[in-house]
């Protein structure tokens, strides 16, 4: 018996019941906005609604809030709020053009500390804020760069988690793009260059992905006469990085071939373009090896 | 020529009273007790028999029939008579008044020649119902008989399936007023003798008034203090045999159509009769679906309670929010509501026991349908924890055995007390605790959890999975010295 009193003492000891809370009594939220509107951090949380009917694309409602810094803004959220702040489940977080660099340390001690999120959401940067959450739903633009970065390997998905292994290995971070003017729509990466922003398009997004070997698949045309293409499938990209050497490989599938290229001749005119877009970024010795399928003549 | 009985087989009655009187005085001259007396010659028969458990004709056309012109012999050649020529094959020379009685009461007609001459003829009633088909452990291939209330009939099931005369029998009768005939049954050369022992000694310390059932029997032999049986019945002949063949012990009870098989292993409760009447592909996947459902049963309503209060973050988003728009207009926390809907379902489950079968399909269909369609209705219990609910009591209900199913029960409720406090951690919590249980119960010195703790490799094809039999020849080794079953 006293070593049943004692188990149950200690377990009460080492944990406890402050965990417990019913889901009716919490206030999910999926997506923060964070941007600086005079020296002041404004945020937008989204909150998913009470009664919904679409559990995949849940109804969501905005609440506004400002603080000085982000813990009091976040946690003034809470006299608005008859509910428990709940943070597990936050999908999305969307920074506005008008944090910097100085303010990216702030963001990221405040999920750092926050013990309740996961380190696997999309982190954005958008042009309008109040557009982006109020008019789009948070599945919308986690698919966005979903989708991108798998079929064409046109983005990069970044997470909380690679936001603060970069930031502290001083390592440019590099954040999916989007904007909101009439319509959601994805627009290459920006990252910090000196506490300010630097944009990169879309089509150079491919290159910086075969530096962090994060190819996906994507399509590639090159023009070789008057209305005369050939297109290009990449199937699978390895990119193994040597200290002084980038060693690519890949595997090509020839779609169309209208200029009827020769297997050498696609291979040199598709590594040529390649090294020359990659030697703009890295001083690296490039090789690539490729593995050439479709038609093309022999 | 008949045999001659001995000086020594006649008794005198040394008392006052003559046999018939005290008998008379101790049932308190009971309706049922027959009395009659015939005067043959110099000679008096009295004849003694209890009419509810003796069959009258048997008495007219065995005994009053064969005796009625026997008016000339001497008294000892009577006896002999009588005891060489009565057509029956179970007649016995009584020497005392306590085994009078005792035959009296087990159905035999007693004949009291002069008063101090004693025999008794079996003239017992057939009361048991026939050989019928068992009611909980039905089988689609393989046999259908199953063991009746006749202790007789029950030996013969089995003795009809294993014509050996290694097959030994250790008889007791125990209750000091039912004097329940009860034996244990082994195969000599298979069994291990300490075994036999261990169990013979158990019922010899046997003292209670009465034995009814087989049941009366399991806290005598189960001393684990596991939630889960450690003693496995069956009313099933083949499963029976098939233990014996094992080198387990069976222990029958007469009026129990249920046959005790001693050891028990965990692994028992997930085995059944037909499982080797089938091909072992078949076997292993219905094991395994058994093994699934019983960790549905025991883990999926604290799994649900620990995931709407403490682990809300361990399920998707589209997941918590179904959950949570289904659970928005009930009052009760998870655990209220998952404590209520487990005790309707066992409420609901007694009563579909208890009342006759005419009247099932109504307590179903208001009790199941109406009520439970009206309770999510009246936004007394989420949708979600109905079918968990349900889903979690059917799967308790796969186990072969009424006393698995009964122990899934408080399995189920621990966990969803420690689930509703600690959340996963009183889960793993009860795992633990439900595997610390079941590492250190024994069943007759055996280990429960063999052949997984202590481990045998071997024993795993005939485990949750059964490998075919050319792969596995040999007894468990642990219940048997005689370790060949198949060349």
């Amino acid at each position: 018996m006293k070593k049943f009193l004692l188990i149950i003492i200690f377990l009460f000891l080492i944990t406890g019941c402050d965990s417990y809370i019913e889901l009716n009594d919490l206030a999910i939220i999926n997506t923060i906005g964070i941007e600086k509107v005079n020296d002041k951090y404004h945020i937008l949380i989204s909150l998913i609604d009470e009664e919904i009917e679409n559990t995949m694309e849940p109804s969501t409602t905005i609440k506004e809030i400002e603080g000085d810094n982000l813990n009091q803004a976040i946690n003034d959220l809470s006299l608005k709020l008859s509910k428990k702040i709940y943070l597990s489940h936050l999908d999305l977080l969307v920074i506005n053009e008008t944090i910097k660099n100085n303010d990216l340390e702030t963001i990221i001690n405040f999920f750092l500390n926050n013990n309740e999120t996961r380190e696997d959401f999309l982190v954005v940067i958008t042009d309008n804020l109040k557009n982006t959450l109020e008019k789009t739903k948070f599945k919308e633009i986690n698919n966005l760069i979903e989708n991108n970065k798998q079929e064409n390997s046109k983005t990069i998905y970044t997470t909380i988690s690679d936001v603060i292994k970069n930031f502290y290995q001083k390592e440019n971070i590099y954040f999916p793009y989007v904007t909101y003017q009439e319509s959601l729509s994805l627009d290459g990466l920006i990252t910090y260059i000196n506490n300010s922003y630097k944009k990169i398009k879309s089509d150079d997004v491919i290159y910086l992905n075969y530096l962090f070997d994060n190819i996906d698949t994507y399509k590639i045309s090159y023009k070789c006469d008057d209305n005369k293409y050939i297109y290009l499938n990449i199937l699978t990209s390895k990119t193994t990085t040597l200290e002084k050497e980038l060693i690519i490989t890949n595997e090509l599938k020839v779609i169309t071939n209208d200029c009827k290229l020769k297997k050498k001749d696609i291979n040199t005119l598709f590594n040529d373009n390649l090294t020359s877009n990659l030697k703009k970024i890295t001083n690296k010795k490039i090789t690539i090896k490729n593995t050439i399928r479709g038609t093309y003549e022999n | 020529m008949y045999e001659k009985l001995n000086k020594e087989d006649t008794i005198t009655n040394g008392d006052k009273m003559t046999y018939i009187e005290r008998l008379k005085n101790d049932s308190n001259n009971d309706d049922d007790y027959i009395y009659k007396t015939i005067k043959l010659g110099k000679n008096t028969i009295d004849i003694v028999n209890i009419e509810t458990i003796t069959s009258s004709s048997d008495i007219n056309n065995f005994i009053l029939k064969r005796i009625s012109f026997l008016d000339n012999l001497k008294v000892n050649d009577l006896i002999d008579y009588l005891y060489n020529y009565l057509p029956t094959t179970s007649i016995n020379k009584i020497k005392d008044y306590e085994a009078l009685k005792d035959k009296l009461l087990n159905g035999y007609t007693i004949l009291i020649i002069n008063q101090n001459n004693i025999l008794a003829v079996e003239t017992r009633r057939d009361l048991t119902r026939g050989v019928s088909t068992s009611d909980y452990e039905k089988t689609i291939l393989g046999p259908k008989d199953a063991f009746i209330e006749h202790y007789n009939t029950n030996l013969g099931l089995i003795r009809r399936r294993i014509k050996d005369v290694n097959l030994h029998i250790k008889t007791f009768n125990l209750g000091r007023y039912t004097k329940t005939k009860t034996s244990i049954l082994y195969i000599n050369g298979i069994c291990k003798k300490e075994l036999v022992d261990r169990i013979s000694n158990d019922l010899e310390k046997i003292d209670i008034d009465g034995i009814i059932d087989s049941n009366y029997l399991k806290k005598y032999l189960n001393t684990s203090k596991s939630l889960f049986p450690t003693i496995k019945q069956t009313e099933r002949p083949d499963l029976a045999s098939e233990a014996l063949l094992e080198g387990k012990i069976l222990i029958l009870v007469d009026n129990s159509p249920e046959v005790i098989i001693l050891p028990t292993f965990f692994i028992d409760f997930f085995h059944t009769s037909d499982d080797y009447y089938q091909k072992s592909l078949n076997t292993t996947f219905i094991r395994l679906i058994r093994l699934i459902a019983f960790l549905i049963a025991i883990f999926l309503p604290a799994i649900y309670v620990s995931l709407t209060t403490h682990n809300k973050d361990s399920m998707p988003i589209s997941l918590l929010l179904s959950f949570k728009t289904q659970r928005l207009s009930v009052p009760f926390p998870a655990f209220m509501e998952a404590i209520l809907m487990i005790i309707a379902f066992e409420i609901l489950r007694e009563t579909d026991i208890r009342i006759p079968s005419s009247m099932g399909s109504a307590v179903s269909i208001l009790g199941g349908l109406v009520l439970g369609d009206a309770a999510v209705n009246a936004g007394i219990v989420s949708p979600i924890m109905i079918i968990v609910v349900a889903i979690s009591a059917i799967s308790g209900l796969l186990m072969p055995s009424i006393e698995a199913v009964n122990s899934v029960r408080w399995y189920r409720f621990l966990l969803i007390i420690l689930a509703s406090i600690f959340g996963y951690y009183g889960i793993f919590l009860g795992i633990i605790l439900i595997l610390t249980n079941l590492t250190s119960t024994k069943s007759e010195d055996k280990d429960y959890l063999y052949p997984f703790a202590p481990i045998n490799i071997k024993e795993q094809l005939d485990g949750f999975i059964k490998l075919p039999s050319k792969n596995k020849k040999q007894r468990n080794p642990i219940l048997s010295d005689n370790k060949v079953r198949e060349k």
